[in-house]
């Protein structure tokens, strides 16, 4: 594996980790991070949450990691993965 | 030889194309009758409960729960979506599931707890943007407002109809479960009440569903893998004392994952087989379970099993017929999705 892949998966998996902590404990949700997979859709389908969770949620990631999430971004509040992807490109790093 | 794991973009079949654009612009119609179709009854509720990965008990009376069946190895014999009647269970799977499924079923209880209903229920699928007033327009209040994984016995035609929150495209999604009578007449009311309503065929499904990371077995399950390894964790409820795979599945969490399927797009148009390598460089680090041409995002999507050093979103690997690039899934943030959040 090159250095680069490395630094990749070493900086994205941190920042994941981080996002599931803050989901499981905002939502106090009855689930360890690894029973949580990191595509496993928010709503409906998977995990079932509804629109009050999608608000703790937003102002649970938005006090942790210091952004402001747009209620108007529907893409982001899909998948563990997918409020990451919102973070990395806001250039958050997971250690705020 | 190359060209025989690596494809090109093929063109969807006739009236396909048609029908995604259905689907993802208007209405799509579909015939789901062929999914197995199942009640159940007094003690086989239990013993239900004690077969799925997921948990009964904290099913809502008129709610759905999306779970699995594992066998002892913590792998997917067939996924279920159980109807909770409150005297009884409505159990649905995909057709290809249904003789497993039936099998399985059967032996949890006599004749009369567990009834076969798949050829005396039909079942019409009805999804996309203009769905969400399609309910409510066939029978009044009654369908309107109900929430995503409900259902509720409504009058159609004078007679009582199951109709379901549930799809599988990312779009808003209804079935109703009805008399097979019936059903042509339910067709032509939904035309008649949504002129852009389509009757589709079935072989665009895979495609939406993918586009959205819905689950088949298709496009998850390639060489054995688990349940876990496949990201369904959301079918589990690791609380639940006893089901039908536990031990593995636990065993497996506590070991850690050997593998990860996770999304991938690809650079140009070729479109990976199933079971073409990928790599890093010399090394092969996974495979690809599933790919297709998406002509929403107008590129190549797919589902990847990589090893666990290497199962991370935005990791570029290679493939036969390109670059691919790790990503987060679902692909496509469909428009029922976007108007949702309004």
């Amino acid at each position: 594996m090159s250095p680069d892949i490395h630094d990749i998966i070493t900086n994205r998996l941190a920042l994941v980790s981080k996002v599931k902590d803050v989901m499981i404990s905002s939502l106090n949700l009855e689930l360890e991070p690894d029973e949580l997979a990191e595509d496993s859709q928010l709503f409906g389908f998977g995990l079932g949450l509804d629109s009050i969770d999608a608000l703790t949620l937003i102002v649970g990631i938005e006090d942790a990691f210091g952004v402001h999430l747009p209620e108007d971004m529907p893409h982001v509040l899909r998948s563990v993965n997918t409020m990451a992807d919102f973070l990395m490109e806001k250039g958050v790093q997971h250690a705020h | 030889m190359l060209i025989d794991r690596v494809q090109s973009a093929a063109p969807l079949p006739a009236g396909a194309e048609e029908d995604y654009r259905a689907i993802r612009t208007a209405a799509g119609i579909t015939d789901v009758s062929a999914m197995g179709k199942f009640h159940l009854r007094g003690a086989a509720m239990e013993a239900l409960d004690r077969l799925v990965a997921g948990n009964l008990n904290r099913l809502m009376e008129n709610s759905i729960r999306w779970t699995a069946i594992l066998d002892e190895d913590g792998r997917v014999v067939a996924d279920v979506q159980v109807y909770n009647r409150f005297d009884s269970y409505l159990v649905t799977c995909a057709p290809a599931q249904r003789a497993a499924v039936a099998e399985l079923l059967a032996a949890l209880g006599p004749d009369d707890e567990v009834e076969d209903a798949t050829d005396t229920l039909a079942a019409i699928a009805v999804e996309g943007p203009l769905a969400l007033d399609i309910p409510h327009a066939i029978v009044g209040m009654d369908g309107s407002g109900l929430g995503l994984l409900k259902f509720v016995d409504v009058d159609v035609f004078g007679r009582q109809v199951l109709l379901s929150r549930i799809g599988f495209s990312g779009e808003y999604g209804y079935v109703f479960f009805l008399d097979p009578a019936d059903a042509p007449q339910l067709v032509e009311r939904i035309v008649e009440v949504c002129p852009a309503a389509r009757v589709c065929g079935p072989e665009i499904q895979d495609r939406l569903r993918l586009e959205v990371r819905a689950y088949t077995p298709a496009s998850h399950f390639l060489r054995g893998e688990t349940a876990l390894q496949a990201g369904l964790h959301w079918m589990i409820d690791f609380r639940k004392d006893a089901f039908q795979g536990r031990d593995a599945v636990m065993a497996e969490k506590a070991a850690g994952l050997v593998r990860r399927l996770l999304g991938f797009t690809l650079d140009g148009s070729a479109v990976p087989a199933p079971g073409t390598p990928v790599t890093d460089g010399a090394d092969a680090v996974g495979y690809v379970a599933a790919a297709a041409w998406s002509p929403a995002l107008e590129r190549t999507i797919g589902l990847v099993y990589l090893d666990e050093a290497y199962a991370c979103v935005g990791v570029p690997l290679g493939v036969e017929g390109g670059a691919l690039r790790t990503v987060s899934t679902p692909f496509l943030t469909t428009q029922s999705t976007r108007a949702a959040a309004r």
